[in-house]
Formats: C-alpha cells, sequence, structure tokens
C-alpha cells in the first residue's frame, strides 16, 4: 500500500460511450449480463405462465381450500394478530366449531397479510383478493431463484441456471401454483427448497450463521404446511447416511446441532405444532438423530482424553447405561401419554394400502390417490428421463450437497408414487437432478466442441487456466486444462453437436408440453366453468350464484349441511355456517352428515334436527353433464357414514354390485335424501334429445324413481343450470 | 300576560289562515300513475287570488299513506314553463300523513296562475297480499285521497288513475266515478272544502319490477393524467310482494308464469365514451353481461348473479372509465369544472340512500358543488396510489332518489394548479434516488466485526483488485492511442500532411510515455501483493511495448514512403506486412489483457 501512497489514483480518460464499450466486451461482464438477463427471464415466465386462469377467467382464488385461506387472511387482515391468533371460528363444524388458531398452518395466511400491508405501506392500493391471487406465481418466481441459488451450490451457476429455467415450468409444481391457487403449497415449496439450499449451504459452510439461516427458513416451512415433518426427517436421515457412507465432518455436526436447537424452538412457536415437535412420534429421528451425535462427539472427545483400555471400559458401561435409561425413559413417556402415537397420516406414507382400509376420508380424496406413470409424464416430461441420468451423474460425484439431493430425490420419488399431491414434493428433486445431468451433458459437449480450437490457442488456454478469467470460460477452461480424469467421449464435433441438438430437442418439447399442461389442465379455477370455445362459449357460473344467494337471503346464522368438500367455499363466498368443511378434523361429525345424505327423508329429517341444520345443499350435474357430483360422491358418504354408523350398509346402496340409480337401483338408494334432492323435479325433464325424460347426463340412462316428493323440505334455490339445489329443511309443525 | 301572548298567537294563526282564505283553487286536474313502482302525480292547478292583498305563495299538500315517501317535487308554471321554488312546509290544521310545500308566486289580488306539479312517490305501492308464491300475480294497493288535499277551497276538481293492467280487484266508488279498461276517473267534484279527506284506494295487478337499490355509493375520481375513473357500488332489492315457499326452478324455467315478480335484467345508460367497463361483486366477476355502444351512449345490459324473486336481495359493482374530455372543462375565472352524472345511470329504479363521493386529485382547493338539487356535502380525505398528502373528497348525500326524475348532472369547481400532477412522478424518482443512494453508500460500508487473517487476506485481495482494475483502465487507454497512431498511419497521404502528422505523432507518443510512467507505481503497489500477478502484469506490459514499436515503425516507414512521394495505393500495398503485424500485436494484447484482468 505504501508503494501507491501518495500517488493519484488512475481515471481512466475514455469517454462514456467508450468506457460502455469496453465493459461490454469483457468476458465477465458479458457473462454477468447473460445470467442476470436468464434469470429475470426465468422470473418472468414463472410468474406469467401462471396467468393463463386469470387471462382465460379471471381473478378469482380456485378450488376449495383457497378459500378458507382466503377467508383466513381476510381475518388476518381485518382483525389484526392477535384476534387471528386466538380465532375460534364458530361459523364452521356447528355446533362444535373449530378452533382455527390452534389447528392452522399460518405461514400463508401472515405471507398474504404482509404483501398486503407492504402494498398498502407503498400505496400501490392492491385489493386483498388481488394479492391472494398473485401470491401463489410471485413465489414461483422466488422458488426459481432459489432452484438456481440451490443448483449453484450442489454445482456451478450453469447448472443453477438450468434448475431455474427448468423449474419455472416443471407442470408438477405448476398444479399447485396456477394464479388463484391460494394454497399452502404455493409458499410451501419455496419455504421447502429455500430451507434445503440453505441446509446444504450449511453443511458446506459448517457455520453457526448458515445453520441458524436454515433454521429460520425451516420455521417458515413448519408455518406453512405439514409437510415440514418431511424436512425434520429428511435432514437426520442425510445425517444418517453421510455417518454411514463415512463423510460425517464436523461442518455437519455444527450444522445440524445448530438447526436442531434453533429449529426445534422456531418450529414450536406455530400453535398447531407447539410441544409435539419434541414430543411426536413423527419427530423421533430428528430429536434422536441429534442426542445420537451428541454423544457420538462425547465419546469421540473422551477418546482423545483416555487411554485406549478406559476407553473400551467406559464404552461399555456407557451403552449398557444409556441403553437401559432409553428403555425406561420410553416406557415412561409411552405411560404418560406424552409420547404421541403414530398417526394415520404418517402411515398413508409409509404404507400406501393402508388409508383404503382404515381411513376412507383420506382415501375419498382424489389427490390423495396413488399415482400413475402417466401423471409422471404429464407432471414431469422430460425430468422423468433427465434425472435417472442426474442420479448418475451424483454418484459420479458425490459432494456432500450432491448425496443430500439423492437423500432427497429418492424419499420423495417413494412418496410420490403413494399420493398423486406429493407430486409436489418431488419436483423440485427431479427438477434438481435433471438440471444437473442437462447442464453436464451440455457442459461435456461444449468442452469437446471447443477443445480443438482451445489447442490451438493453446497459450492463451493455459494463461486462462491459471488465471481462471470468469464464468463459462473458465469452467470450460479449467476443465480443458485439469479435468484429464475425464476421458473425451468423442474429440469428433459431429457427436457432440448431435448431442446439443438433442437436447435442446428435448428442452424445447419440455417447454411446450409444460405450457401446454399448464393452459389445459391447470388453469381451471373450479369455481367458474367453461364450455365451449369463441363464440360458443358458455359460462356455468352456478356454485357463485348459489352461494351468493346464500349469502343474501338467508338468516346471517343459518346452517348449511353439505357433503365436507362445499364447506370451505359456503363459510367464505355464502358467509353461512357450514356443519362440516374440508378441515375434516372430525371424522364422527363427517359421518354423521354423509348418514344423513344416505338415510331415507324421515331419519335424515331426525338428524338434520339435531344438527340444527337450515338449509341443505346438493351439488347436482345431471342436468349440465357436470361430473364431480355429489350422486357420484355419494358412495364415499356411503362408507365414511357406515365406517362410524353401521346402520349404513354399502350393499344396501349396490344393485348386484354395482352403483346405480336407474331403475335397477336399491330402494335404499332411490329413497336416499341425496338421490331426492338431486332428482327433485328432474324426472320429468327432457334433457338430451332423443332421450326419455329424466336423463341424467352424467350417469347416461334415465334415473329410477322420476318423481321423488320431499316432505320435511322444499326447494329454497336452484342455480341456472340445476348444478347447486338448495332445500330448505322445514320447522316442526304446529302441534295444534 | 300570558293570556296576552296566547291571544297573539292565535291572532297570528288567523292572519295565516286569512292569507290562506285569500286564494281559491279553481279547478285541479289530477292524474296519478300507476305504471311502475312509483306513483307519479300529476297536478294542473288554477289557482285564483279572491282576497284583497296580494300573497307571495301557494300552499299544495300531499297525502302520503304509511310508509310512503315522497321522492321528487316540482312545480312549474304553466305559462311561463319556468320552475317555481317549493319549500317543505308545515301547515296548521293538515291531516298528520300530508305533506305541505309553499311555493313562491306572487298573485296580485284577483290574478289568477296555473301551475302544474309533478309528485313522484316511492313505496306508495303496497303490496297485498304481501307474500305470494312464485306463480301468483302480484297485487298491490294504492292509497290516496279522493279528493285534492288543500288548505284552500277547490272549485273543480278531477282525479284519474291509471294502472299497469285491466286487472282492478277493487276501487273507491265515490260518485261520479267510471272506469275504463286501465283508467279509473273521479269527478268532476264541485266545491270541496279545504282539508276534506276520503280515502281512495286501488287494488290492482302491478307486474312491473320494484327495483329498489338499498344503498348506492358512487365515486368519482379525477386524474388529471386524463381519466375519470367511476366505480358504482349497488345493494338492490326486489320490494316488491315477498317470495313465499319454494323456488322452483323448473317452473321459473318453464312454466308460463314461473317468473312471478321476479327481475333479473338491468339496463344503465353510460356516457358514449366509458371504457375498461367491469361488473362484478365480493365473490368475482358476474359473467353476464352485455354492452352495446351507440353514437351518443353506452348501454350496459347486466344480469343480477340470479334472478330476485320478491323480497331476495344481492349487491354489485360496477365500473368504468371515461376521458377527460367533455367532463373536465375550465370555468372563466380560472378553475376547473368537473360536469358529471349526478345520480344512478340505471332506468327506473328507486334509490333509498345514495352517497356520491368526488375524489379530486391531490393539491384541489376551493372545491364547490353546483347541485340541481339539495343534498347533504361534506368532505374527507382519501389516500389511493402514490398520495402522500391524501386527495379531498367531496361526499353528497341523499335519500330517497328516483331515476329518471333526479337524473340530472352537476359540477364540482375546483383550483388546481398543473405542477401537482407532477407530485407523483418526482415522488417516484426521489424514492429510486434515495433508494441508489443508499445501495451505493451500503456498497462502500463495511460491516465486519471481526478483523483475523480471513478479513485481512480479503482486504488484501481487495486492495490488488482497484489497482488491477487501474491498471486495466490504463492499459486499455494506451491500446487507444496506439490505435488512434495506428490510424493516423492509415490516414496520412499527402507529403504536405507530414509535418502536421509528425506533431500528431509526437502528441500521441507523448500520451503513451506519460501513460507507461504512471504505470510504474501502480506495479510497484501490486508487486508488493502478488509477484505472480505482477509477473503476469509485466507479460501484458510486455505485450503492449511490442505493439508500440510496431505502431512506431509503421508510421515511420510511413511517413518515408509518403515523404518519397509514392503512390497510396503501392504505399499500402509494401505496408501490409507492417499493417498486419500491428493488428496481430494487437489481438494478442488485448487477449492477454482480458485474461489477465478478467478475474478482477
Amino acid at each position: 500500500m505504501s508503494a501507491a501512497k501518495g500517488s493519484e489514483p488512475y481515471v481512466s480518460s475514455a469517454s462514456l460511450l467508450e468506457t460502455a464499450k469496453r465493459y461490454l466486451t469483457r468476458t465477465k461482464s458479458q457473462e454477468l449480463l447473460i445470467r442476470c438477463a436468464t434469470l429475470i427471464f426465468i422470473y418472468l415466465l414463472a410468474f406469467c405462465i401462471r396467468l393463463f386462469s386469470v387471462l382465460r377467467y379471471e381473478s378469482v382464488i380456485h378450488e376449495f381450500d383457497p378459500y378458507f385461506n382466503y377467508r383466513s387472511t381476510i381475518k388476518l387482515v381485518q382483525d389484526g394478530f392477535y384476534e387471528f391468533w386466538n380465532w375460534f371460528d364458530a361459523d364452521s363444524w356447528h355446533p362444535l366449531g373449530r378452533v382455527v388458531g390452534g389447528t392452522v398452518y399460518p405461514g400463508l395466511m401472515f405471507t398474504a397479510a404482509i404483501l398486503y400491508k407492504i402494498s398498502n405501506f407503498l400505496t400501490a392500493c392492491i385489493k386483498l383478493r388481488d394479492i391472494c391471487v398473485f401470491t401463489a406465481p410471485f413465489f414461483a418466481g422466488n422458488t426459481a431463484l432459489i432452484a438456481y441459488l440451490f443448483g449453484k451450490e450442489l454445482k456451478d451457476a450453469e447448472t443453477g441456471l438450468v434448475a431455474a429455467a427448468l423449474m419455472a415450468i416443471v407442470p408438477g409444481y405448476i398444479s399447485r401454483s396456477v394464479a388463484g391457487s391460494f394454497d399452502n403449497e404455493a409458499v410451501a415449496i419455496f419455504a421447502l427448497l429455500s430451507t434445503f439450499y440453505l441446509w446444504v449451504r450449511a453443511v458446506n459452510l459448517g457455520t453457526v450463521a448458515a445453520g441458524v439461516l436454515a433454521a429460520f427458513a425451516y420455521l417458515y416451512m413448519a408455518a406453512s404446511w405439514g409437510a415440514y415433518v418431511f424436512i425434520s426427517n429428511l435432514i437426520p436421515l442425510y445425517v444418517i447416511v453421510m455417518f454411514v457412507a463415512g463423510r460425517y465432518s464436523r461442518r455437519l455436526y455444527v450444522a445440524y446441532t445448530t438447526f436442531w436447537a434453533v429449529g426445534s424452538l422456531l418450529a414450536m412457536q406455530v400453535r398447531f405444532i407447539g410441544f409435539n415437535h419434541v414430543l411426536s412420534n413423527e419427530l423421533l429421528a430428528f430429536n434422536g438423530v441429534f442426542l445420537g451425535l451428541q454423544l457420538w462427539e462425547a465419546l469421540m472427545f473422551l477418546r482423545t482424553k483416555l487411554g485406549s483400555r478406559q476407553f473400551k471400559k467406559l464404552l461399555y458401561l456407557a451403552a449398557s447405561g444409556a441403553a437401559g435409561l432409553a428403555g425406561v425413559a420410553l416406557a415412561g413417556l409411552l405411560l404418560s401419554g406424552k409420547l404421541n402415537p403414530w398417526t394415520g397420516r404418517f402411515w398413508t406414507l409409509l404404507d400406501p394400502t393402508y388409508a383404503k382400509k382404515f381411513i376412507p376420508i383420506v382415501a375419498s380424496v382424489s389427490e390423495h390417490q396413488p399415482t400413475t406413470w402417466a401423471s409422471y409424464i404429464f407432471d414431469l416430461h422430460l425430468l422423468v428421463f433427465a434425472a435417472p441420468a442426474g442420479l448418475y451423474f451424483c454418484f459420479k460425484k458425490p459432494t456432500d450437497g450432491c448425496i443430500f439431493l439423492i437423500t432427497f430425490a429418492l424419499t420423495s420419488i417413494y412418496f410420490s408414487g403413494i399420493m398423486v399431491r406429493l407430486m409436489l414434493v418431488a419436483a423440485p428433486a427431479f427438477v434438481l437432478l435433471s438440471a444437473i445431468a442437462i447442464s453436464s451433458t451440455l457442459q461435456s459437449a461444449a468442452r469437446e466442441l471447443r477443445a480443438p480450437s482451445a489447442a490451438a490457442a493453446a497459450g492463451g488456454a493455459d494463461a486462462a487456466a491459471d488465471s481462471a478469467a470468469g464464468g463459462r470460460k473458465r469452467v470450460a477452461a479449467r476443465r480443458a486444462g485439469g479435468g484429464s480424469d475425464e476421458v473425451p467421449l468423442s474429440s469428433q464435433p459431429l457427436p457432440n453437436v448431435g448431442l446439443m441438438a438433442l437436447v435442446t430437442l428435448g428442452l424445447m418439447s419440455y417447454a411446450g408440453h409444460c405450457i401446454w399442461v399448464t393452459s389445459e389442465a391447470y388453469s381451471s379455477p373450479s369455481i367458474v366453468l367453461i364450455s365451449g370455445w369463441g363464440p360458443h362459449r358458455h359460462v356455468l357460473d352456478d356454485f357463485r350464484e348459489a352461494y351468493y344467494w346464500l349469502r343474501h337471503n338467508t338468516a346471517p346464522d343459518a346452517k348449511i349441511m353439505s357433503w365436507w368438500d362445499y364447506g370451505y367455499q359456503i363459510a367464505a363466498m355464502g358467509n353461512r355456517n357450514v356443519i362440516v368443511d374440508n378441515n375434516t378434523w372430525n371424522n364422527t361429525h363427517i359421518a354423521t352428515v354423509g348418514r344423513a345424505m344416505a338415510s331415507n327423508e324421515t331419519e335424515a329429517y331426525k338428524i338434520m334436527r339435531m344438527l340444527d341444520v337450515d338449509y341443505a345443499l346438493v351439488i347436482f350435474g345431471g342436468m349440465s353433464g357436470y361430473s364431480s357430483d355429489d350422486i357420484n360422491k355419494f358412495l364415499w358418504m356411503v362408507r365414511i357414514g357406515g365406517g362410524v354408523f353401521p346402520v349404513i350398509k354399502e350393499s344396501d346402496y349396490l344393485a348386484n354390485g354395482d352403483y346405480t340409480v336407474s331403475s335397477r337401483g336399491t330402494q335404499t338408494m332411490l329413497n336416499s335424501l341425496m338421490y331426492k334432492l338431486s332428482y327433485y323435479d328432474f324426472g320429468n325433464i327432457m334433457t338430451e334429445q332423443g332421450k326419455g325424460p329424466g336423463f341424467d347426463r352424467v350417469r347416461q340412462y334415465e334415473i329410477g324413481n322420476k318423481n321423488p316428493q320431499l316432505e320435511h323440505l322444499y326447494e329454497a334455490f336452484t342455480s341456472e343450470h340445476w348444478i347447486v339445489r338448495i332445500y330448505r329443511v322445514k320447522d316442526l309443525e304446529n302441534r295444534f | 300576560m300570558r293570556q296576552a301572548v296566547y291571544l297573539f298567537a292565535a291572532l297570528l294563526a288567523v292572519a295565516g289562515s286569512v292569507a290562506a282564505d285569500s286564494i281559491k283553487l279553481q279547478q285541479v286536474d289530477r292524474k296519478i300513475n300507476l305504471n311502475s313502482q312509483f306513483a307519479r302525480i300529476t297536478e294542473t292547478v288554477k289557482a285564483k287570488n279572491v282576497g284583497e292583498q296580494p300573497v307571495s305563495e301557494l300552499i299544495l299538500c300531499q297525502q302520503l299513506n304509511a310508509g310512503a315517501v315522497l321522492s321528487f317535487y316540482k312545480v312549474v308554471d304553466a305559462t311561463s314553463k319556468s320552475e317555481l321554488s317549493a319549500s317543505p312546509k308545515v301547515v296548521e290544521g293538515a291531516p298528520a300523513d300530508a305533506v305541505c310545500h309553499s311555493v313562491k308566486l306572487t298573485l296580485a289580488a284577483g290574478d289568477v296562475a296555473t301551475v302544474t306539479v309533478n309528485a313522484v312517490l316511492a313505496k306508495a305501492q303496497v303490496p297485498f297480499p304481501a307474500e305470494v308464491t312464485q306463480q301468483d300475480p302480484q297485487l298491490m294497493l294504492y292509497k290516496d285521497n279522493v279528493y285534492v288535499l288543500s288548505p284552500y277551497q277547490v272549485s273543480a276538481q278531477t282525479t284519474e288513475v291509471v294502472t299497469p293492467t285491466s286487472n282492478i280487484k277493487s276501487y273507491t266508488e265515490e260518485k261520479p266515478v267510471s272506469k275504463t279498461d286501465k283508467k279509473i276517473k273521479y269527478g268532476k267534484y264541485d266545491l270541496i272544502k279545504p282539508w276534506t279527506t276520503k280515502q281512495l284506494s286501488v287494488h290492482f295487478e302491478n307486474g312491473k319490477s320494484f327495483k329498489h337499490m338499498l344503498t348506492y355509493v358512487k365515486e368519482i375520481e379525477v386524474s388529471h393524467w386524463g381519466n375519470i375513473y367511476v366505480e358504482e357500488k349497488y345493494e338492490i332489492k326486489n320490494a316488491g310482494a315477498q317470495h313465499s315457499g319454494s323456488f322452483s326452478r323448473l317452473k321459473y324455467a318453464h312454466a308460463y308464469n314461473g317468473k312471478g315478480n321476479s327481475f333479473r335484467d338491468l339496463r344503465a345508460v353510460l356516457p358514449a365514451s366509458a371504457h375498461s367497463l367491469y361488473y362484478v361483486d365480493l365473490i368475482g366477476n358476474i359473467s353476464s353481461s352485455n354492452v352495446r355502444k351507440t353514437l351518443s351512449s353506452t348501454v350496459l345490459e347486466l344480469e343480477l348473479r340470479y334472478p330476485l324473486m320478491g323480497g331476495w336481495k344481492v349487491d354489485f359493482t360496477i365500473g368504468y372509465s371515461v376521458p377527460l374530455t367533455g367532463f373536465l372543462t375550465r370555468t372563466p375565472a380560472g378553475k376547473r369544472r368537473l360536469s358529471m352524472d349526478l345520480s344512478t345511470p340505471f332506468e327506473d329504479v328507486f334509490v333509498e340512500d345514495a352517497i356520491i363521493k368526488v375524489v379530486l386529485p391531490e393539491g384541489a382547493s376551493g372545491i364547490e358543488a353546483i347541485l340541481p338539487y339539495d343534498m347533504e356535502k361534506s368532505f374527507e380525505t382519501k389516500f389511493t396510489y402514490l398520495d402522500t398528502t391524501g386527495r379531498p373528497v367531496l361526499v353528497l348525500h341523499r335519500r330517497n332518489l328516483a331515476s329518471p326524475e333526479h337524473s340530472a348532472k352537476f359540477s364540482v369547481d375546483y383550483s388546481f394548479g398543473a405542477v401537482h400532477t407532477l407530485r407523483e412522478p418526482l415522488l417516484l424518482i426521489t424514492v429510486f434516488f434515495g433508494l441508489f443512494v443508499a445501495i451505493i453508500a451500503y456498497n462502500r460500508m463495511e460491516f465486519t466485526i471481526t478483523r483475523d487473517e480471513k478479513w485481512a487476506a480479503a482486504r488484501d485481495r481487495e486492495v490488488l483488485a482497484t489497482y488491477m482494475e487501474q491498471l486495466q483502465a490504463l492499459l486499455e487507454d494506451e491500446l487507444t492511442a496506439l490505435s488512434n497512431l495506428t490510424r493516423l498511419a492509415g490516414s496520412l497521404k499527402e507529403s504536405a500532411h507530414v509535418d502536421s502528422a509528425a506533431r500528431e505523432r509526437a502528441a500521441g507518443e507523448k500520451r503513451v510515455k506519460d501513460l507507461e510512467d504512471r504505470v510504474k507505481p501502480l506495479l510497484a503497489a501490486v508487486e508488493s501483493r502478488s509477484a505472480r500477478v505482477a509477473g503476469q502484469v509485466r507479460d501484458v506490459l510486455e505485450r503492449s511495448r511490442g505493439l508500440q514499436a510496431r505502431v512506431g515503425k509503421l508510421l515511420a516507414e510511413r511517413v518515408e514512403m509518403v515523404k518519397k512521394g509514392a503512390a497510396v495505393s503501392e504505399i499500402n500495398r509494401k505496408l501490409a506486412p507492417s499493417q498486419e503485424a500491428v493488428a496481430a500485436a494487437r489481438r494478442e494484447l488485448e487477449g492477454a489483457i482480458s485474461t489477465v484482468f478478467g478475474a478482477y
């Protein structure tokens, strides 16, 4: 420094234009520009591809669960944090109510509320509904950026870029994050990937600060989605794998210990988790591995202090002592009931057939069905083929990060096979593996292509290898100079060009497929139905019509009985009390509703009086051809109802093992409340040309009982296309 | 004393009635039109001053049955067609359910004046029976006074009641009375004393829809950047006979009279330039509307979310934008004048409670409203996009508006400096400037707590990087100077230019020399940090010198040949190898610079 002291720093005399030109011709800045521009485009792409639903339909909240989240966010924004925290929702699960504050993952609502507050502070005046609608696309962009960072952490910036691009449009993720899909998953995948990225970073750095950062990401995940348990089992599993593989290091110890301590404390702040985080069996591995690590470190410490004979003695004593202590502790915890047993959720995830046998309510949801191969191709396309290649590359050069990725990928692929829904968790794993595969392939192909020219300018390349000139060139040069362990496949340009063309073709078809899937399959809000195209477009807006009717034309404290699928929507859009909703926390209550729907009218009336029901609501598709209606779900109602109340027998509703509402249908079926409510007034309508009256357009046959009469209920409202039918439950008749 | 006060009061009252007595109504023709949800009453009144004193007011009264409201009241002089001011007044002796107006009218003794009264009564038709099922007709009961309610003696009068259908269940038969198809004629009645009442009641079928806007909030937001946003929020109710029993969609869709008294369509007439229309409610778009553009207007035909049976309610919001042209003008006094429609654009509706908010841009002052009828005025402040002090909002409130009687334009005058329109862009510029400054400042600060070896090494690297950057700039400048010299060589063609070229060459070489001098301290600084890097830099410097030498050689040769007077083509041909050598050296130097300095 002393040499330069006194002399002025040199300021270039070049003109502005000249300076700009010089800047732009430098490799380093060119690389930076390309990278930033690519990332910005990826971000925009991730956001924009999710807007199909807004453009084609409108800015509206989709489906079922998002309506609850939306309603909660409204509550949070209007009444404030403490009111939300202590929210007892008397409007649902009548007459039980629901402790929402303590049974909800509030991450999503807080996120939306904070975004709303920020936008208000900046006087951007965005409506809360729009904030909620666009939260998912916004977070999809963020997820793509995290994928970039993760890829960079795992391998290099190029892999990061590929990962970001793949992540931005992978259909498995888009399915849960289109605009309007205001669901936990929308922010949770971001949280999940952030946690994993920060965890790998913490393992690579081995600092407390990095571990704490990962723990905060874990808090966000724990506050957002129940799948936080996946993280807190995967990370211990990873530690065990590392241990077994002999890659256990001090860095890993620091990262895990910090993560465990801070992460546990933070996650316990979420009311729904609380002490479960310590006591639950689901997190046994998380806590157990921590204890195991401490023990191991203590032993290592003692070994350095003691002689080997003494250490053996001590080891023997400690092992038997620990085993005894653990047994006593386990027995104590089990007896005192502190240690919760393994829940059905856990078993469902480990055993694909568990739900079908024991929990019909879980099995009744379509997204809980096992995944088919078709849906792998549909949701992942190219990634299905690229990911195994990625695994190969990971195994070939196993770094700590790659081993984590392998663990993550293998477990999540297994889970995704059990439930369609968990495809969402597998998607990032597929993306990262594929990114490694694709970028490695492209890099080696590019290297081979460059090799002849590099050899020609050997002098320059050597200098480059020495001084590490930035970016692609640097990497290529380094590989060319130092990567002598890899035998070139071929130094001929043709195979390499072919390879690159193949990858490009694959990526292009991937992009095309993703856009097509998004536009065709994942962009329907399912609250508004559109049939036809162009001038023949016909909007079926029956759900909102009926819910809005409820909101304005029933008593404010009216109780609506419907199947649980519609509970959240009725509460949010109709603003009325519901008996059961999508939270499904009380199986008996749902079974009671199922029983009412499955019973004959007189029996059902008793149940409805008991539940204080004012209106009964059914979804009916026979008129419009809307196939996911209540008659098609009816068998599940029977099963769930029958699971608790044995009076309801599935066989009574099946005609020779056949589920039908035609004239072949059983009397129990044709007399059930559900049948009557669905087909009241329907028997004499001609729905399709050339078919008899009362022709059901979903089932494609004429119904059995064409003139069902109602005694204790009367039709209160039916929407324009008969999709939603609402019946008023009559009061008891006067005695005098 | 107290008695004296009472006496005085009594005298005053008598004086009032004396004034009343001095007027006689010679002829009153009244027409009650029930062919809508309103009762629209038109009276032609011929009044004569029979006293000795001139009178200055005419009292006109209307009976209102329970629940009815007088929504609109207008008195016009029949001869001059000018509107006369009418104000509500409590008149001694009037029945409790009467509403009287004092009309300002100067009538000299013996004079006769003819005025026309237009009154609109809402909620005057009462459904009877109050509840109907889906297929029943809607029957209405209208009650009024058979005679024109008046504080004056009425010499002759007739009344005509018009009903929407010929289905009249019953009507008061006060002779002489006659009924034809949809009309009932009462009178003529002669010499009716003041305040004579006799109930008139008509029970008839009215299939018209009773569209009541329970609340109506209109917000007009002016932006001087070229747009006026209008948003209207409605809560609408079918105020006809209450629907009872079940609602059958089958009957609604298929039966001949299955729609009952329900309605679903509304029609609004918006300004022709209206664009960006929307029709939504709390839960999203309502996908059933149609817009037709004509030259004079934009017609918005919308369907409610569901048909409103009697007593059913729903709410919705419509919104649109219009450009400033035609709506925002300047008054002669230099103020801005905003002229818009005051009431609802919907046809044939009754608005129970109307609030009109005019949001003016930030910085507007001296706000005055010019209204076609009385409204409550108040002010509030609204914060929207990028507001700092908030926008002034003029809030107008009035109950019981009838459409189309209350459809009228209103104006708001206000002062506004054009500079205020720049507020928001300036704010944005300031904020972003501040942001950049903050980031620049942050980048130049150091937040490290511990200064260990790692820190020192990083710091060293940083310092080295700054020297390298300077060196690179220096070398690139040198490169520029050298390419200038090369270009000079290329442009030298005639011997006459040799001298000036020599001068330029000297200047250029001096510049290169200066730059060379400045390299030394920087190189020494780099040397002290990393000998390896210094070696690389030296290598680059070597190449730079090589280039210098080649350029110098090229120049010298060129000068030589030009002096000799060789032809340009020959010079170029002979010097081509030197040229190429220079270009190659240059490329080499550039490559070396980018490899050595690229990492910093």
